[in-house]
């Protein structure tokens, strides 16, 4: 295997772990405030839908992440509105939450962005060449000519890493995943906090839809185009035990994963595409296998908080 | 064999049986008017955003629906796998766990309708039908067990695993269907036909209405009846309710959450045999537009009551091909029907949790 085979490998694992990080660290925050958010998926849906309409309509791909990142938040406080204010059920709200986004990005693709399939005119987010790094071998142009966004979200990791380990509010946050009634007593706003902590999600999800559109595919949407990738990040989340750095690992091990499909005859893999899109998935399963629970999971996960309910 | 461990799904799940169980009798019909108006409100809404006359649409929506014979059946096809991933999801959760796997079990279940629906040439319709038909079953309920048994072995959050299920067997489908299940001399990614005698059978001549809708209204029956009227039944709703209760009663939950898991995938595998031997005749990859998660909006939706199922699983139908036909006639995207789906849900999950949170609702 030459040089040039892993550094392709390289270069196509950490940019097809980008869509798997950017929402999992989303999901890590509003896990860690006890909001178990099977809604991910369509966070995510809203975000590739809003980057590509946002992209087509301001000619400019970097202003269409933003608008991306905002429609995942709008779906964030959608659901945050329903989980952290009205205590609906995590699950129901989540799911309920995934189909709405297939059906208002489907429908509203057939009728603003054409029912074809061209990509939106101002293209992708190109990669950005990092100076001096980008020039080092074999690594160097697989992990430091990425698009901007994979910098967006590994410097996010380690933002929140500090954020969750080593500030006050990051100590509320996990405080309300905890045990949501002790830091209510304590004077913590359980509901504002998990209601931020959702939005966060969603603009964080919405980014990683974005990613997908505007980078993947050449700015093209295509319904239902994030394929459980979603889903993907939530696992990623929980095997990076809700700790941002371990989470920015899990999700470049299954960014290499996805990136078999891809690079798989290059590496000498003949196995059928169909299997090689599997894999991530199976490798999910295998995981479970291999590290079974966690304990580190929040106390309050997935609890809906009701004062005096101790 | 061990308690499954009451993590994040596992509590959620209890208190979601509890909140569909709610003692004031009102609740049910706020929640049904509610929902209903939700969806009829959103699909207007919805069309008038793209200049459409909701009243016009309406009208369409429903003629294409109900208006004729050939409509209404085909309504009633469309609910018909739908209604059995919704069983099968009732099963597991009123025994406490969320499967959200009924995509998977459905894409694997079909799989075992196609294997044996074309393994045999020719045999009697009977035996041959229900040899598929089981099929379907079996693996369906094998691959259920498969994402329970993670669970009570490894600890597994079983929403996640039932979830990554879903993709192993879309994906196993489309490999099946691009190599070992193609016929040789075939261009297209499907399986060979299945025989004659493995098809559900036609009912109403001139119209698509097969087998599998009564089988699928039989299964609603089945399901009730299970739920209410065996001591099985009993003892799965009591660990539903309360697993902590249930294990100091002396019942074994985690075979009762085995066993739940086992018929709830195999209800789920026969809604995979009733598309490919009563719609498609053949699998095809991505043969199932989303029924999974559709199912489970129709458990939700029926707070889990299996006869309620049947009546939002029609519902569902309607708006399934009225969509499809408004899509033909007025040009609005089909994808409407999502939204007439998704928005009831979260209209229930609210008008829930609001409920929970004012106290209306008491908790076990």
């Amino acid at each position: 295997m030459s040089d040039g085979t892993i550094a392709l490998f390289l270069a196509s694992a950490v940019r097809l772990a980008g869509p798997i990080l950017l929402p999992a660290l989303g999901e890590v925050v509003s896990e860690r405030a006890g909001v178990f958010n099977v809604g991910l998926e369509g966070m995510m849906l809203f975000g590739a839908f809003g980057a590509a309409a946002g992209a087509d309509a301001t000619n400019s791909a970097i202003i269409g992440a933003l608008i991306g990142g905002a429609s995942g938040a709008a779906a964030g406080a959608l659901l945050g509105f329903l989980v952290a204010r009205l205590r609906a059920d995590q699950i129901v709200a989540g799911i309920g939450l995934n189909l709405l986004a297939l059906g208002v990005t489907s429908f509203l693709r057939t009728e603003f962005l054409g029912g074809s399939t061209s990509p939106v005119s101002a293209g992708v987010l190109k990669p950005l060449a990092l100076p001096l790094l980008s020039d080092l071998p074999l690594v160097g142009a697989s992990l430091f000519n990425q698009s901007p966004l994979i910098y967006v979200a590994v410097l996010g990791a380690f933002v929140l890493w500090i954020f969750i380990r080593s500030t006050r509010p990051g100590l509320v946050l996990r405080s309300v995943g905890e045990r949501a009634v002790a830091a209510d007593s304590a004077g913590v706003n359980v509901v504002k906090v998990r209601l931020l902590a959702v939005v966060f999600t969603g603009f964080m999800a919405g980014l990683g839809g974005a990613y997908l559109c505007i980078v993947q595919t050449g700015g093209v949407f295509i319904d239902n185009m994030t394929g459980g990738r979603g889903y993907l990040a939530i696992a990623v989340a929980i095997f990076g035990r809700w700790q941002p750095l371990w989470v920015c690992a899990a999700a470049l091990l299954f960014g290499a994963a996805d990136a078999l499909q891809y690079q798989g005859q290059n590496l000498g893999l003949s196995v059928p595409t169909a299997i090689l899109l599997m894999f991530p998935f199976a490798l999910a399963l295998l995981t479970w296998v291999l590290l079974g629970r966690s304990k580190a999971a929040p106390a309050d996960l997935g609890r809906p908080f009701i004062r005096g309910s101790g | 064999m061990t308690d499954p461990p009451a993590t994040g799904g596992g509590l959620s799940t209890r208190l979601l049986v509890d909140l569909l169980k709610p003692r004031r009798p009102g609740f049910g019909v706020f929640v049904v008017t509610g929902a209903f108006a939700t969806s009829l409100l959103a699909g207007a809404l919805a069309v008038s955003l793209i200049g459409v006359s909701p009243v016009r649409a309406l009208t369409v929506l429903v003629e294409g629906s109900v208006g004729s014979k050939a409509a209404l059946a085909d309504a009633l096809v469309f609910a018909t796998p739908r209604l059995f991933v919704a069983l099968g999801a009732i099963v597991a959760i009123r025994c406490g766990v969320f499967n959200l796997g009924g995509e998977g079990q459905l894409q694997v279940g079909a799989i075992g309708a196609i294997l044996a629906g074309t393994a045999f040439g020719s045999l009697v319709t009977p035996i041959h039908l229900g040899l598929a038909l089981a099929a379907s079953m079996v693996f369906g309920g094998v691959w259920a067990v498969i994402a329970i048994a993670l669970k009570l072995w490894r600890g597994a959050n079983e929403i996640i695993v039932t979830l990554m299920m879903n993709f192993v067997a879309i994906y196993l489908v489309q490999y099946l269907v691009q190599g070992p299940l193609q016929p040789a001399d075939s261009i297209y990614n499907t399986s060979e036909r299945v025989a004659d005698s493995a098809e559900l059978p036609v009912l109403v001549s001139g119209t698509r209405l097969h087998l599998g809708v009564p089988l699928a209204f039989a299964a609603a029956v089945a399901v009730w009846f299970l739920l209410y009227r065996t001591p099985l039944g009993v003892r799965l709703r009591a660990t539903g309710l309360n697993p902590r209760a249930a294990r100091l009663q002396g019942l074994s939950v985690g075979r009762l959450v085995l066993a739940s898991m086992a018929i709830s995938g195999s209800i789920a595998g026969l809604a995979g045999a009733s598309e490919v031997l009563g719609v498609q005749f053949r699998l095809i990859q991505g043969f199932s537009s989303n029924f999974g998660f559709e199912g489970l909006a129709i458990a939700f939706l029926a707070r889990l009551e299996p006869f309620s199922a049947v009546l939002v699983a029609v519902y569902f139908g309607m708006v399934q091909k009225g969509t499809t036909q408004l899509e033909s006639v007025l040009g609005v995207p089909s994808a409407l029907a999502f939204i007439m789906e998704a928005l009831p849900i979260i209209f229930l999950a609210g008008a829930q949790g609001w409920l929970l949170l004012r106290g209306r609702v008491v908790r076990a």
